[in-house]
């Protein structure tokens, strides 16, 4: 009994450090804000359940998080496309993501790097690679935005994603 | 071809990693992350190069009482798997597998807990096992009161970080409780912050998933220094990380 009490209470532990963040990625990607609820209340009974499993050599426990919470608001995004299809906001992922250098950026450089190196990019593959990371958009959902070709849009978020692998093992 | 081309392999493993597959080229990528080690090794590559941007993400409160409909959820879920303990016969062996079930499935949280509250300034790769980190978390009836552990068996090293400690006139001192019952003390701690504890040679083999680690509020003086005089305020099992 003490050990799932403990257990229980750890949970709330993560859920007070994390839920506002997870919250947040599942508002960005489902629009719909009882849908992100929804997402975002099975992101934490997957952690209960210990769906998947979390390695701390492979990534932060906040990035893991994040990383669930992301593919769940996908899935569900994706759902809903042919019943109801979402708005696609391009004019949100044009606001520039470096813009805002929270105090753990400046400390970290590790990811203020990505910051820096997304800045590097041509303004079209930096706003198409984005529109998938931020908003969980698909390459028709990105081409339709963007008013260009599917393989115009794949060619440009390939090359971005390329020109980032470099730029950050380069300044490493 | 051009130099910033990628082969078609990489540009899958990091469309995956960045959610652009849908139905068959997805499926394809799922399949290959399964069977092909070094396809996984590159998504992983790119789950960890696109981590930072999770920063870009604006921290939106969540809504009001959402833990608790959680926790109702949870509650109704062990409810509902609990076996009977009158109708069903059930030998011993399966509610003993319950249990341990039930201990694998919660043990991610407090796992998770103890990596939120201990952040590594960076994720370095290491061995997948690394059999001399342990973490803790200890609670108890005091409310708020909150310690949380680790140990690092390269430097022979417990860091304990104490919140939430109430004032009072005694001092907290830390033990370990391994299997055999007998607290082993460790040290004392400081009120507030991170302590940083050497463990001494003797206790070191008692690092391991059996032990326990107690808090005890004990006088300025102890009265012996080989066991506790009071009882234990907050305790927590160690855990492999």
């Amino acid at each position: 009994m003490r050990v799932a009490q403990q257990d229980r209470e750890a949970l709330r532990t993560v859920y007070a450090m994390t839920s506002a963040k997870l919250h947040g990625v599942c508002l960005r990607i489902c629009i719909d804000r009882g849908a992100a609820e929804d997402v975002l209340q099975n992101v934490y009974l997957k952690v209960w359940q210990r769906a998947g499993s979390f390695d701390p050599a492979k990534a932060s426990a906040i990035a893991w998080l994040c990383a669930i919470a992301r593919n769940a608001a996908i899935d569900w995004r994706r759902s809903q496309r042919y019943e109801d299809p979402l708005p696609v906001d391009l004019a949100e992922t044009l606001v520039d993501e470096t813009a805002d250098p929270s105090a753990a950026l400046a400390q970290d450089g590790d990811r203020a790097q990505i910051f820096h190196c997304m800045s590097e990019l041509e303004p079209a593959r930096a706003t198409a690679i984005r529109a998938g990371f931020f908003q969980g958009l698909s390459y028709p959902e990105i081409a339709e935005a963007m008013d260009k070709p599917v393989g115009t849009v794949k060619s440009w978020i390939r090359r971005g994603l390329m020109q980032l692998k470099e730029c950050l093992s380069r300044e490493q | 071809m051009s130099s910033d081309a990628m082969p078609e392999r990489s540009a899958m493993a990091a469309e995956l990693a960045l959610g652009l597959l849908e139905g068959a080229e997805r499926a394809t990528a799922l399949r290959l992350l399964l069977s092909d080690a070094a396809f996984a090794a590159e998504v992983d590559g790119w789950r960890a190069r696109l981590a930072p941007l999770y920063d870009g993400f604006a921290d939106i409160a969540a809504p009001a009482g959402l833990m608790e409909r959680i926790d109702g959820l949870i509650d109704a879920e062990e409810a509902n798997d609990k076996p009977a303990p009158i109708a069903m016969i059930a030998p011993r062996n399966a509610a003993s597998g319950w249990k341990a079930a039930t201990f694998a499935a919660s043990a991610i949280a407090a796992v998770l807990a103890l990596a939120l509250l201990w952040p590594s300034p960076s994720i370095e790769p290491r061995p997948a096992t690394n059999p001399d980190m342990a973490v803790a978390q200890l609670t108890g009836p005091i409310d708020g009161l909150l310690l949380t552990a680790r140990y690092d068996g390269s430097t022979s090293e417990m860091l304990v970080r104490v919140e939430g400690m109430p004032v009072t006139e005694t001092e907290p001192e830390l033990w370990i409780v391994p299997a055999d019952g007998q607290p082993r003390r460790l040290g004392r701690l400081m009120r507030g912050g991170v302590t940083r504890i050497a463990v001494p040679e003797g206790h070191r083999k008692f690092i391991d998933p059996l032990s326990n680690l107690i808090l005890t509020m004990e006088p300025k003086v102890l009265p012996d220094p080989d066991k506790p005089s009071a009882p234990a305020v907050a305790q927590g099992r160690l855990q492999r990380i």
